[in-house]
């Protein structure tokens, strides 16, 4: 970041490079597989990052002020897709936009719709975790809360994904 | 389900998930195509001159006659101070004016002064009298007719007095 603000192009290929698959993984799981908006939202995240890289604080980590801008939008766009009329968030309010999880494994088609069960803030932690190998500390802070709030969380949707996705044990473990 | 071993598939999952992503070089390329128009905002004006140059001009003048439009009273505003509440009144401009003078009205003090109490001035007697002919107020006579009395000796009496033939 510090080769980016002192306007190195390379530093940002580089960091497009490293994280776009994982933030664009995490930005489908948290728009429900919802391709436009995801693509909308990623765009807009790494423009910003390269028109003002001035904005990120050197004496921090990326990784969690890059999950903290992402995380923000997500919660922005889709608040704003709730306000809109309901034919164009149909897929939104429904479920999971089967369409574009089609390739996905049944295990994780199952995973996906548990995961549409629980709150944004429980499902944010668990992905932020488990995907984006973020740690406890570094999840607080991107959503700005206390350490046992994102220990509570997480306890809390592995639990219930342990119980809801029981019945397929046999199934899921072995594909 | 073992949570471990949930945790451990997930992870795996995840990771293939992520693995599968291709990275999005068009984005890239259009990202920085974006940066490249919103910095060239600049060089335009010399890139288009016409254009640009025109765009200006045309601002300028829209500019000017909104900074020189002339500016109508139509209302005058009178904010009062009590109470504190605004109000709107409108002034109508009238063909004809109405002046009307200030009536001063000194204070006066009425005084009782019986010396110098304005007496009436008596009225005269309006007889006129001429040579060959005598003129009488005819008001006068009755009022003095009403006085003696009506009676035929009476007013012989007074005839006589008064050098009249009845």
């Amino acid at each position: 970041m510090k080769r980016l603000q002192n306007k190195d192009v390379k530093a940002f290929d580089e960091l497009y490079q490293r994280y776009y698959s994982k933030l664009y993984g995490f930005v489908l799981k948290m728009m429900k597989y919802n391709k436009p908006a995801s693509d909308d939202i990623i765009q807009e995240v790494f423009l910003k990052l390269y028109q003002f890289p001035e904005r990120f604080d050197i004496t921090k980590k990326f990784k969690p002020w890059v999950y903290t801008v992402v995380a923000n939008d997500c919660q922005k766009t889709f608040r704003i897709k709730e306000l809109a009329p309901l034919n164009e968030v149909e897929h939104f309010t429904t479920g999971f936009d089967m369409k574009n999880q089609a390739n996905l494994t049944e295990f994780m088609q199952k995973l996906n719709i548990q995961l549409n069960q629980v709150s944004v803030e429980q499902k944010e932690v668990f992905i932020l975790k488990h995907q984006g190998g973020l740690s406890l500390k570094e999840i607080a802070e991107v959503q700005n809360c206390a350490l046992g709030t994102v220990k509570s969380r997480l306890h809390t949707v592995t639990k219930f994904l342990a119980e809801s996705l029981e019945p397929h044990k046999e199934k899921l473990l072995h594909l | 389900m073992k949570e471990d071993k949930l945790i451990d598939k997930i992870r795996q999952e995840f990771e293939t998930e992520i693995d599968s992503i291709p990275v999005n070089k068009d984005l890239l390329q259009r990202i920085k195509e974006e940066n490249l128009k919103k910095r060239s905002v600049l060089p335009l004006w010399f890139q288009s001159p016409v254009w640009s140059y025109g765009f200006g001009l045309a601002s300028l003048l829209f500019a000017c006659l909104y900074f020189f439009k002339p500016t109508e009273t139509s209302e005058l505003i009178v904010y009062r101070d009590n109470p504190p509440q605004i109000v709107k009144d409108t002034l109508f401009v009238k063909d004809t004016v109405f002046i009307e003078k200030e009536v001063v009205t000194k204070n006066t003090r009425l005084v009782s002064n019986p010396s110098q109490r304005i007496r009436k001035p008596r009225k005269s007697q309006q007889v006129t009298f001429t040579f060959n002919e005598q003129y009488f107020d005819a008001e006068q006579l009755e009022e003095q007719q009403k006085a003696v009395g009506k009676s035929s000796e009476q007013s012989e009496e007074l005839a006589q007095f008064l050098g009249v033939n009845i």
